[in-house]
């Protein structure tokens, strides 16, 4: 199961800033998009429409068929439960174990007591659900450690491993390798891409750097300025509008490269 | 610095009204006198009672200052789980994580304003039941119960569950929130969010906090007895009215050992939790 993405003609803007301006989108299930630009071109607003954190302020947003603006609480959060982000910032618990903050990615299927006891007292058999998936993204040793004992990279996996643990129909990752080495960052994309392919979910990722899209995305997606600028393969991006892309708004040198 | 200014004026000020005098701190002959005999038995806390002629059945000094100083530690531990489980309940409510992270992800409606009423509720509560010192607290409860070890423990816990209501509040609203921001995004509920990604984050500031809380509740316990408890309190007063400032500073001594104590034990809770 994936879900697929609609945006129809959709204008966010909060506070007089317009982040996105009439940006026309189209995600299948299962496809696998990056989003690249540079910042503040409005990735990360784009990546919070898809998961009902940002509501447009003009068009409409649909998720797996549901317009999300329509969605009261409950059908929201099982929408939420549905789409799993990895940020940047990863957003862990630093003084719980990989174990707990694993877990607790699969709070929005769980109900409150069974949520409670499980963060307290996993089951066995959670616990073998929670190694399996942190041998899957390569740290299944850490099972008991404290998230602020690893080391960076292994805490990235521990935040992609508590997306997984969601069981997400729609994985989105907001720029997940921004603050992490160019050779790690390699690994975390493929990784990601990996399991997105694996479970045959929808992978929506911002990037700063065009060749990891280059390399490992089918379909890349240009913003600047809150428009979307390309859209298509990579290999048959226009250079101009590439160059395009990261020139700055007066007319200045690159500021990112190609 | 204004601010810093106004307290010093008004610290001035209320000098002057209260009329003190740098003199009044020698006192006349009789009161210095005093002041030193006490405080030369600070070297030479008595080992023995220093009365003569009591009953030969009377228990040895050091053996009534130990009993007093566990009837402390046993008042005072009576009087935190009431303390802490009534703190953390208002503590919790009182605190604004749970509510404004359900907000901020979008959250709409009238049930959104029952987080800041039952929050303002809970703060208005707790600050009540703190305003009223453990000392009147416990007039009052000796006025109504009698002098039972209830009354004390009473007394002691009603003002201790209000600090640690307000304390635990603001250590839960300090800590952190961007995991529970990323839990209710992935689905979960606003309590099951506070749960799972806040209230982890202020546990061990939460846990010695505590666990000062009941070296403030021994120095408590302790001057409860001057009521008539059977605690630290009870036998510095007894021993106070009959000058015998060695055995005063017996038991001011054995209080101070029960602190070091504590204070040591939570440091070592401390550095397990943080480390």
């Amino acid at each position: 199961m994936a879900l697929d993405v609609h945006l129809d003609a959709v204008t966010v803007s909060f506070s007089g800033l317009t982040a996105l301006h009439e940006v026309n989108l189209e995600v299948a299930a299962g496809e696998h998009v990056a989003l690249i630009g540079p910042s503040g071109a409005g990735k990360t607003t784009l990546l919070r429409l898809l998961n009902g954190s940002a509501l447009p302020s003009r068009g409409n947003v649909r998720v797996g068929g549901r317009t999300l603006a329509d969605l009261d609480a409950r059908s929201l959060r099982r929408l939420r439960s549905q789409v799993a982000v990895v940020h940047q910032d990863l957003r862990l618990v630093p003084n719980l174990r990989v174990s707990q903050n694993v877990l607790s990615g699969g709070l929005g299927r769980q109900g409150f007591w069974s949520s409670l006891r499980s963060l307290v007292r996993p089951a066995t058999r959670e616990l073998e659900v929670v190694h399996g998936i942190l041998q899957r993204v390569g740290i299944g040793e850490v099972l008991f450690q404290r998230v602020d004992r690893l080391s960076g990279g292994q805490r990235q996996r521990v935040a992609i491993a508590r997306a997984l643990h969601q069981r997400p129909q729609m994985l989105l990752a907001d720029e997940p390798v921004a603050s992490v080495d160019p050779v790690r960052a390699r690994d975390v994309v493929a990784l990601l891409v990996r399991l997105a392919r694996e479970d045959g979910v929808t992978l929506v990722m911002s990037l700063h750097d065009l060749e990891l899209a280059r390399e490992f995305f089918p379909r890349v997606v240009g913003l600047r300025a809150g428009e979307v600028l390309l859209d298509g393969p990579p290999d048959e991006l226009d250079p101009a509008a590439v160059a395009q892309l990261f020139r700055l708004p007066e007319g200045g040198s690159d500021l990112v490269g190609t | 610095m204004l601010v810093l200014l106004l307290l010093a004026t008004a610290g001035v000020w209320a000098a002057w009204t209260l009329r003190l005098d740098p003199a009044d701190l020698w006192p006349g002959g009789g009161g210095w006198r005093l002041t030193v005999e006490f405080f030369s038995h600070a070297w030479r806390p008595a080992l023995t009672h220093q009365a003569e002629g009591l009953p030969t059945d009377t228990p040895p000094l050091l053996w009534l200052a130990a009993r007093a100083a566990v009837k402390t530690v046993v008042y005072a531990a009576a009087a935190m789980p009431a303390s802490i489980l009534l703190g953390l309940l208002l503590g919790f409510g009182a605190s604004s994580a749970w509510w404004t992270t359900a907000r901020d992800r979008g959250g709409r409606g009238p049930r959104s304003l029952l987080g800041p009423v039952i929050s303002a509720a809970c703060r208005l509560v707790a600050s009540l039941l703190r305003s009223v010192h453990e000392l009147l607290w416990a007039v009052l409860l000796l006025a109504a119960l009698g002098l039972t070890p209830l009354a004390a423990v009473v007394a002691l816990s009603v003002p201790y569950a209000g600090t640690l209501a307000k304390v635990f509040a603001e250590m839960i609203d300090e800590a952190p929130r961007d995991a529970a921001g990323a839990l209710a995004e992935a689905g979960a509920s606003p309590v099951q969010a506070f749960l799972a990604g806040q209230l982890p984050g202020a546990m061990p500031d939460m846990m010695a906090y505590a666990l000062y809380r009941f070296e403030c509740a021994l120095r408590s316990a302790a001057v409860l007895g001057f009521f008539g408890f059977p605690t630290l309190g009870y036998h510095i007063a007894a021993s106070f009215e009959n000058l015998y400032y060695g055995e005063v500073w017996t038991y001011l001594y054995m209080l101070l050992l029960l602190v070091l104590v504590v204070d040591w034990w939570s440091g070592a809770v401390r550095r397990r939790l943080v480390s």
